[in-house]
């Protein structure tokens, strides 16, 4: 029976690879790793992408270039990256997404956005064609001026929005604090704001 | 400084959900209090509301699925591009070094053309010429080294033929 209780006892759930770990393995050849990667950070990059493009087949298309980049980056500084600290490859990621974001929208993919959720759309039903328009117009501008933020401000409103990142995740894919980060959040949704209010008072 | 001053930054913070817990007991007690911080935070909610994207649709995530799978693909893609152009360099690199040398050949033996030198051509230039023939063969060598001798003692302008094909025959 003893021989059987190794089998038997209940086998403790392994901690999960850290990212390092993981693209350790996927430098050395294994393939596996490098779709753990990726599946786990699918989601927020994804939605990084999506503030800047126009069609969902475009945000695709960035998220995959902003992996493969990352995984370039990865792969050429792992001979000048010093061995005993983990590859910060959380933080080159989300940083590439955002910046192959930005390029992609002003280099003339013109964004838009594709449709409002169905809630407001539901809201909408009782009120005019023209109101409705009005509505919709309005959203987009505000949605879209996300893009036209300043740099940090984009940054940091983009990875707590759009990738849906705690600020300490936020603080530490920028290299800022936390108190930092919260800060300049408010600075962002505040110009936001002023532009919400503008769009309400025009006719 | 007032504890509106104080807390303003962390009221949109708070209306996007995520302030410790400290945080949050200090702003919803100062929010309980303050109409004008409540009005405040009840504005950046409506906006953040607004700027926010609708959720992915159903399709979005479905296709979201095979996202690995291609970036992979894409990454074998872009092993294979790059292996083929590392391999076409290095060929190209090795053509130019190939050349090169038997450019800096032809320059080392011209000078040994000049009849005073033509007479002392060694049998280190001989092998370089019986490589490029062909098989080393001591007697191609010894060959060589005759019509080298004969040539140069006799007409310094046939030389240069010990570097072309008629010297083969």
């Amino acid at each position: 029976m003893s021989a059987l209780r190794p089998i038997l006892s209940p086998v403790p759930a392994a901690p999960p690879d850290t990212d390092d770990a993981l693209l350790r393995a996927f430098l050395a050849g294994k393939g596996s790793a490098f779709e753990e990667l990726v599946r786990r950070y699918q989601q927020p990059v994804y939605g990084l992408c999506r503030r800047y493009a126009s069609r969902p087949d475009d945000a695709r298309d960035l998220a995959q270039r902003a992996f493969l980049r990352a995984f370039a980056a990865a792969r050429r500084a792992r001979l000048t990256w010093r061995r005993n600290e983990p590859f910060p490859f959380r933080a080159w990621l989300f940083r590439i997404a955002i910046n192959l974001g930005k390029n992609h929208a002003r280099d003339g993919a013109r964004w838009q956005l594709v449709a409002l959720d169905e809630g407001s759309i539901g809201a909408d039903r009782a009120a005019s064609a023209q109101q409705r328009l009005e509505r919709e117009e309005a959203t987009r501008r505000v949605r879209g001026a996300v893009v036209g933020l300043p740099r940090r401000e984009r940054e940091v409103f983009t990875l707590r929005v759009d990738a849906d990142l705690p600020f300490a995740d936020v603080a530490k894919a920028l290299g800022i604090t936390e108190n930092n980060a919260k800060v300049t959040f408010h600075h962002a949704v505040k110009r936001l704001q002023k532009l919400v209010s503008a769009a309400e008072e025009s006719p | 400084m007032s504890v509106c001053n104080e807390l303003e930054p962390l009221l949109a913070a708070h209306a996007s959900g995520d302030v410790s817990a400290e945080e949050r007991e200090r702003v919803e007690a100062h929010l309980a209090s303050c109409a004008s911080c409540a009005e405040e935070h009840e504005l950046l909610a409506e906006t953040l509301a607004v700027a926010t994207l609708p959720p992915p649709s159903e399709l979005e995530v479905h296709a979201l699925s095979a996202l690995p799978g291609q970036v992979h693909a894409g990454w074998s893609v872009r092993q294979r591009m790059q292996r083929t152009y590392w391999r076409a360099t290095a060929g190209a690199v090795i053509a130019i070094a190939a050349s090169l040398l038997v450019l800096l050949n032809v320059g080392i033996k011209t000078p040994l053309h000049l009849p005073s030198h033509s007479a002392s051509t060694d049998d280190s230039e001989m092998v370089v010429e019986a490589l490029a023939d062909g098989p080393l063969d001591s007697t191609d060598t010894a060959d060589a080294v005759d019509d080298a001798s004969d040539t140069s003692s006799d007409d310094p302008e046939v030389a240069p033929n010990l570097y072309s094909d008629e010297g083969d025959d």
